[in-house]
C-alpha cells in the first residue's frame, strides 16, 4: 500500500496530544484540522525547494515519503497547538452563545471551519494559543460572519408567516395545476397538494418523497452558500461548458410556496420537459415495448411535450434510454426482462430477473430523485439543467435504485405515520386497513384463478387488461382491489407486467 | 516489484459502473452507504479488507475516492471512464485512508441493524448508528438530509441519556449513548435548548451498571441447527412443513428469527377443501423496549438518510402468504393473530375450488411457499431469492457474529455455536452452487465462510490470489476483528 500526503498527515492527527482536541464534544473538527495541516505541509515543502508531490492523494516516491514525514515531524508542536487554539475559539464562541438570548442559529457546522482558520493564523502570527481576550476577540469576528449569512426560518415560523399566503395562491392556481399536471402520472408522488410544514416528530423527508415533500422542506434545503463554491446539483465535471449564474436577492421563502402551486412545483418549462423525457426514456413509461420501433413512444411523448421543449426532451430521451441501454443484460424487445446491472445488486438474492417486479419503484426512485435535482438546481442557478449534471443525477440513481426499490415497500402503517395531511379523499384506497387489503387481495385471486381464460392477460396487464378487468368486479367493486391496486401489485410481483405493448396504468 | 497484495483492481463494468476493489459476494449480506456519485459496500466476512466501492459518477466521485484511497485509484477511474478507453481494468496502488475505519463502523452498524442476525439492544444499535453515522458526516451523500436525521434524534437522546444516568447503566454503554449524544449535539445550534440539555446530561453520565439484557442464549441456541415441531397433532395432518421469517422481511420483531420457527399444517378434506393453518413461534424472549427507546421513525429516517431509500414505517402486524410456482400473485394471503399462553401468532385459511387445487398440486410437488412478513408487504416469489441462498445468508449472519464474539470473548461455548452455524452455512452454500448461474458466487461464498471457520480453528482460510475476489480472513485478522466488537454486541451477550 503507498502512502500520500494526506494519508501520513491522517497518522499525524492520531498522536494523542492532538487528537484529544478532535476526539467527541471538544468541538473540533478533524477535517478542519487536516485541512490546516495540509496548507502547513505544502507551505513547508515550498520553503525547503523540494519536488511538487502533485495532489494530497498522489501516492509518494520514497524520497519524498521520508522528507513529508520529516516536515510532519518538524510541524507537530504547531498541529498540536493549533489543535488546542481551535478548541479554545469553539469554547469561546460556545460561551459567548450561551450569554445571548437571541436564537440565532449558531452550529458547529457554521463556526468549525472559521474557528480552525482563525487559530491557525494566530498561532502562526503569535507562536503562542490565544489568551482569554483574545479568544473572545476571535470569536466575535466569526459570530458576526456567520450572522451575516441570512437565517433559515423555523417550521412554525415559516408556517405563521406563509400560511395564508399558501392557501391563496393554491387555490389560484395550485389546485388547477395538480389537476392539469398530476404527479402521479410521472410517479413523482401524490395527487395532493403538499403540506406546508409536517408536524413535530414525523420523519425525516428524504430524496423518497418527490413532490409529497414539505413547502418548508423544499424552503430549507437551500443554503446559501459561498459564492465561489459549486453550486449543489451541478456535475463536477470538467468537460461542462455550461455557464453558471448564481441566483440571488430574492425571498427564497416566498417564491418556494409560489413554486409549490406550479406544476411538479418547478419553476422552468424546461425542466418539466426533462422529468417527461426521462421518465419516458427509462422505458418503463407507457409504452416502453414501443421504444425500439422508434416511433411510438416518441410520438407520445412530442404530444404530451408539444407545448414544451421538444428537442430538449427528445436529447434527454436519447440520454437516458442510452444509459439504461447499456446496463441492460438480455433483450430489450417486449416481455424481456431490463435488468439495470450493478454488482451489488447480486448479492440480493443473485437471480438476474430480479429487477422485473419493480420498474415502478425503480423508476419512481430515479424520477423522484431528478426531480429533487431540478428542484435544487432552480433554489440556486438560473440556468437550466446541463446534460453532464444530467446524466450525473441519472447515473448515480440508477446504480442506486434496486436496491432502493427493493428496501421499501408501502406499508398502510407508514401512510398513517405521515400524517392526516397526506390522506387525500381519492387516495382513499391506499389508505385501506390492512385486513381489508388482505381480504380484497384473496377474493381478487381466487376471482382471476376462476376466471383462468383472462388470466394472464390480467396479470401481465396486456393491452385492453383494465376494460376486462373492470368487467370481472362490476358485480361488487368494494370486495375486489381496485384497478389502481391491482395493476401496482401486478407490477410489483408479476414479473414482465406492463412491459406488454401498450400496457399501462389505468386510464 | 510490488506484490498483488499491495494492488487494488479498479474495472469497469459492462454497465459503465467502475467498481474499485473485489466482487462483493455478501455471504451474510452487505450495507451500502452512499458516497458522493458512489456507493460503498461493506461485506461483514471481509472486516479487513477496502471495502468495495462502486463509482456511478467519476467527476462528483474523485473527490472523495480520492481522500479514501489516493490518486491513483482517481486517474485509474479517470482513464476507464473516456469514451475512448481501451482498457477496462487497471491494477494500481491504494493509499487507504485511516477514514476508511469510520466507513467500515457505519458499514457494520447498518450491517447489524438491517440484519438482525439476533436481538440485540435496539437502543445501543441505534445509538452505535448514530455515532458512527456522525463520524463520518463529512464524507456521505445528501449530508444535509444525514445532519437533520441526527438532529431530530436529539430530543429522544437526551432522555435516553438522562435515564441512563439516573440508574446504574454499564459504563460500555453509556459510552456509546455519550458519543451519539456529541454527534447529535454537533448538528444543533448552540443556543437551541436541547443542545445545552444535551451538554448538561453528557456532563452528568458517569460509571454505573445497567439492568441486563441477556440475549446470549439467544445465539447458541439460533446457531445450532435443530429439527422443528410441527403445528397440530400427527394423527390428522395430511401435509405439515416449516419456514422462517427473513428478516428482510420481517421488521416487527413479533416472529422468532430462528429457522423453522413458523410451522404449517394443510388438511385436505374429502370435498378437496384445503385447511391450511400457520403457527408462528414468538421470539423466546420477546423485545424488551427500552423504558425511553430511541423512536424508530427517526432511527428509520436516519437509514433512509444514510442509504437514499424510504424505510418503511414501524409495522406490528404480521401476515402470510401462500405461494404456489404456478400462480404468480398470492393464491391467499392472512393476518395473523396472537393465540394461546406463549403468545404465538396463528392465521387459519379455508380455500376452495382452483385455489385449493393448486394448493393440492403444490403440496404434491414439494413447491408450495408459505412466506411470513410484515403486513403490507407483498412477496415477489416468482422472482424472490432461492429461499436456500436466504436460509444461508442467516446462517453466514449469524456465524459472523457468533465468532466476533468468540474471539472478542474467548467464550468456547460461542465458539462451538459459531462452528455449527458455519458449517450450517457452508452447507447450504454447497447446495446452492448446483442452481443455474449460481456456481461461481456460491463457491466464493462458501471460501469465505470457509475462511472464518478456520480462523476458529487457528489457521488461514483459502486465500485468493485474484484481485478480483476477496480473499478469506486470516489469523492475522483474529486480533483486529475481536478489537471491532460493538457495545451492543458484547452487551447482549
Amino acid at each position: 500500500m503507498g502512502v500520500s500526503v494526506r494519508s501520513l498527515v491522517a497518522e499525524s492527527l492520531d498522536n494523542p496530544r492532538i487528537s484529544q482536541y478532535i476526539r467527541w464534544g471538544s468541538g473540533v473538527q478533524r477535517s478542519e484540522l487536516a485541512r490546516a495541516a495540509h496548507r502547513l505541509v505544502r507551505a513547508r515543502w515550498k520553503e525547503h525547494g523540494l519536488r511538487r508531490y502533485g495532489s494530497l492523494d498522489t501516492v509518494l516516491s520514497r524520497t519524498q515519503r521520508v522528507e513529508a514525514a520529516r516536515i510532519i515531524g518538524e510541524l507537530e508542536p504547531t498541529l498540536c497547538m493549533l489543535a488546542e487554539a481551535s478548541a479554545i475559539v469553539i469554547q469561546a464562541i460556545q460561551s459567548e452563545c450561551r450569554g445571548q438570548t437571541d436564537s440565532r442559529h449558531v452550529s458547529m457546522e457554521a463556526v468549525s471551519g472559521r474557528s480552525t482558520s482563525a487559530a491557525l493564523h494566530h498561532v502562526l502570527a503569535r507562536g503562542r494559543l490565544p489568551d482569554r481576550q483574545e479568544a473572545k476577540g476571535l470569536a466575535e469576528d466569526i459570530l458576526a460572519a456567520v450572522r451575516a449569512i441570512p437565517e433559515t426560518m423555523s417550521a412554525a415560523h415559516f408556517e405563521a408567516v406563509f400560511h395564508e399566503l399558501y392557501e391563496v395562491q393554491w387555490r389560484a392556481e395550485g389546485a388547477l395545476n395538480l389537476t392539469a399536471f398530476p404527479p402521479s402520472s410521472l410517479l413523482l408522488g401524490r395527487d395532493v397538494r403538499p403540506p406546508l410544514t409536517r408536524p413535530p416528530g414525523a420523519p425525516a423527508e428524504t430524496d423518497a418523497y418527490g413532490t409529497d415533500r414539505s413547502v418548508y422542506s423544499r424552503y430549507a434545503s437551500y443554503r446559501p452558500g459561498d459564492p465561489a463554491s459549486r453550486p449543489p446539483f451541478r456535475s463536477a465535471s470538467s468537460r461542462c461548458v455550461q455557464p453558471v449564474t448564481r441566483r440571488q436577492h430574492r425571498d427564497v421563502a416566498a417564491e418556494t410556496v409560489h413554486n409549490a402551486c406550479l406544476p411538479y412545483g418547478l419553476r422552468q418549462e424546461s425542466h418539466r420537459a426533462v422529468l417527461y423525457a426521462s421518465h419516458h426514456g427509462l422505458g418503463l413509461a407507457e409504452h416502453p415495448g414501443q421504444a425500439d420501433a422508434g416511433v411510438g413512444n416518441r410520438r407520445d411523448l412530442r404530444r404530451v411535450c408539444v407545448e414544451l421543449r421538444v428537442d430538449t426532451a427528445d436529447d434527454v430521451t436519447e440520454m437516458v434510454r442510452q444509459l439504461a441501454r447499456d446496463r441492460t443484460i438480455g433483450g430489450r424487445t417486449p416481455g424481456h426482462t431490463t435488468l439495470i446491472e450493478a454488482e451489488h445488486w447480486a448479492v440480493d438474492g443473485c437471480r438476474p430477473d430480479q429487477f422485473a417486479a419493480h420498474l415502478d419503484r425503480i423508476t419512481q426512485v430515479v424520477i423522484r430523485r431528478l426531480w429533487k435535482a431540478l428542484h435544487g438546481l432552480e433554489l440556486y442557478v438560473e440556468e437550466r439543467i446541463c446534460s453532464c449534471s444530467l446524466e450525473m443525477t441519472i447515473k448515480v440513481s440508477l446504480q442506486r435504485a434496486v436496491p432502493a426499490a427493493l428496501a421499501q415497500w408501502d406499508a398502510p402503517a407508514m401512510d398513517a405515520a405521515e400524517g392526516p395531511e397526506l390522506a387525500p379523499e381519492q387516495d382513499l384506497d391506499r389508505l385501506m386497513d390492512a385486513q381489508r387489503l388482505v381480504d380484497a387481495q384473496n377474493a381478487t385471486s381466487d376471482l382471476l384463478m376462476r376466471n383462468s381464460t383472462v388470466a394472464t392477460q390480467l396479470l401481465l396487464l396486456q393491452p385492453g387488461w383494465q376494460d376486462v378487468y373492470d368487467e370481472l368486479v362490476t358485480a361488487d367493486r368494494r370486495r375486489y382491489l381496485s384497478s389502481t391496486e391491482f395493476a401496482r401489485w401486478c407490477r410489483e410481483v408479476v414479473p414482465g407486467a406492463g412491459l406488454a405493448r401498450g400496457a399501462g396504468g389505468p386510464k | 516489484m510490488i506484490s498483488s497484495s499491495e494492488l487494488i483492481r479498479v474495472r469497469r463494468l459492462p454497465s459503465g459502473v467502475i467498481r474499485i476493489g473485489t466482487v462483493v459476494v455478501g455471504a451474510a449480506g452487505v450495507s451500502r452507504i452512499n458516497l458522493p456519485g458512489s456507493t460503498l459496500l461493506y461485506d461483514p466476512l471481509t472486516p479487513r479488507a477496502v471495502p468495495t466501492i462502486e463509482v456511478a459518477d467519476v467527476a462528483s466521485s474523485a473527490e472523495s475516492v480520492g481522500a479514501l484511497l489516493g490518486a491513483n485509484v482517481v486517474d485509474a477511474m479517470g482513464e476507464l471512464s473516456r469514451p475512448d478507453a481501451d482498457a477496462v481494468v487497471f491494477d494500481v496502488v491504494p493509499v487507504p485512508s485511516s477514514r476508511l475505519a469510520q466507513l467500515r463502523a457505519l458499514g457494520y452498524a447498518l450491517w447489524l441493524t438491517e440484519t438482525c442476525p439476533w436481538p440485540l439492544p435496539e437502543q445501543l444499535l441505534g445509538a452505535q448508528l448514530v455515532a458512527a453515522a456522525s463520524s463520518c458526516l463529512d464524507l456521505l451523500e445528501g449530508r444535509e438530509e444525514v445532519r437533520r436525521s441526527l438532529a431530530a434524534l436529539a430530543g429522544s437522546l437526551w432522555e435516553v441519556l438522562a435515564a441512563a444516568v439516573s440508574v446504574d447503566t454499564n459504563p460500555d454503554a453509556l459510552s456509546v449513548l455519550v458519543t451519539a449524544a456529541h454527534g447529535v449535539a454537533d448538528q444543533l445550534p448552540f443556543g437551541d435548548p436541547l443542545h445545552l440539555a444535551l451538554e448538561d446530561v453528557v456532563g452528568l453520565a458517569e460509571v454505573a451498571a445497567a439492568p441486563e439484557m441477556n440475549v446470549l442464549d439467544d445465539l447458541l441456541r439460533m446457531c445450532v441447527p435443530h429439527g422443528s415441531a410441527h403445528a397440530g397433532a400427527d394423527t390428522a395432518i395430511l401435509y405439515a412443513g416449516s419456514a422462517t421469517a427473513d428478516p428482510s422481511r420481517n421488521s416487527s420483531g413479533l416472529i422468532s428469527g430462528e429457522e423453522d420457527a413458523i410451522t404449517w399444517t394443510v388438511e385436505i378434506s374429502a370435498s378437496r377443501r384445503a385447511d391450511i393453518t400457520v403457527v408462528g413461534s414468538r421470539p423466546p424472549y420477546p423485545r424488551q423496549p427500552a423504558p425511553t427507546p430511541l423512536p424508530e421513525l427517526a432511527i428509520s429516517s436516519l437509514l433512509g438518510a444514510l442509504t437514499g431509500t424510504r424505510r418503511r414505517g414501524p409495522v406490528r402486524q404480521v401476515a402470510c402468504s401462500i405461494h404456489v410456482p404456478s400462480w404468480p400473485i398470492a393464491v391467499a394471503e392472512m393476518a395473523l393473530a396472537p393465540f394461546g399462553e406463549r403468545g404465538s401468532l396463528t392465521g387459519r385459511v379455508t380455500l376452495d375450488g382452483p385455489a385449493a387445487d393448486l394448493v393440492i398440486g403444490a403440496l404434491t410437488a414439494g413447491t408450495l411457499t408459505i412466506d411470513v412478513h410484515d403486513i403490507g408487504y407483498r412477496f415477489a416469489h416468482l422472482i424472490a431469492p432461492d429461499p436456500t441462498v436466504e436460509s444461508a445468508r442467516r446462517w453466514s449472519a449469524r456465524a459472523v457474529c457468533a465468532t466476533r464474539l468468540a474471539l472478542a470473548a474467548a467464550s468456547p461455548e460461542l465458539e462451538f455455536a459459531a462452528r455449527a452455524a458455519w458449517t450450517q452455512a457452508m452447507a447450504l452454500w454447497g447446495y446452492t452452487r448446483t442452481a443455474p448461474g449460481g456456481s461461481d458466487l456460491a463457491t466464493a461464498r462458501r471460501r469465505l465462510c470457509g475462511g472464518w471457520l478456520a480462523l476458529l480453528e487457528g489457521s488461514d482460510g483459502d486465500l485468493s490470489t485474484d484481485l478480483d475476489m476477496p480473499s478469506a480472513v486470516t489469523v492475522d485478522d483474529r486480533e483486529a476483528i475481536s478489537a471491532t466488537i460493538t457495545v451492543a454486541e458484547t452487551y447482549a451477550s
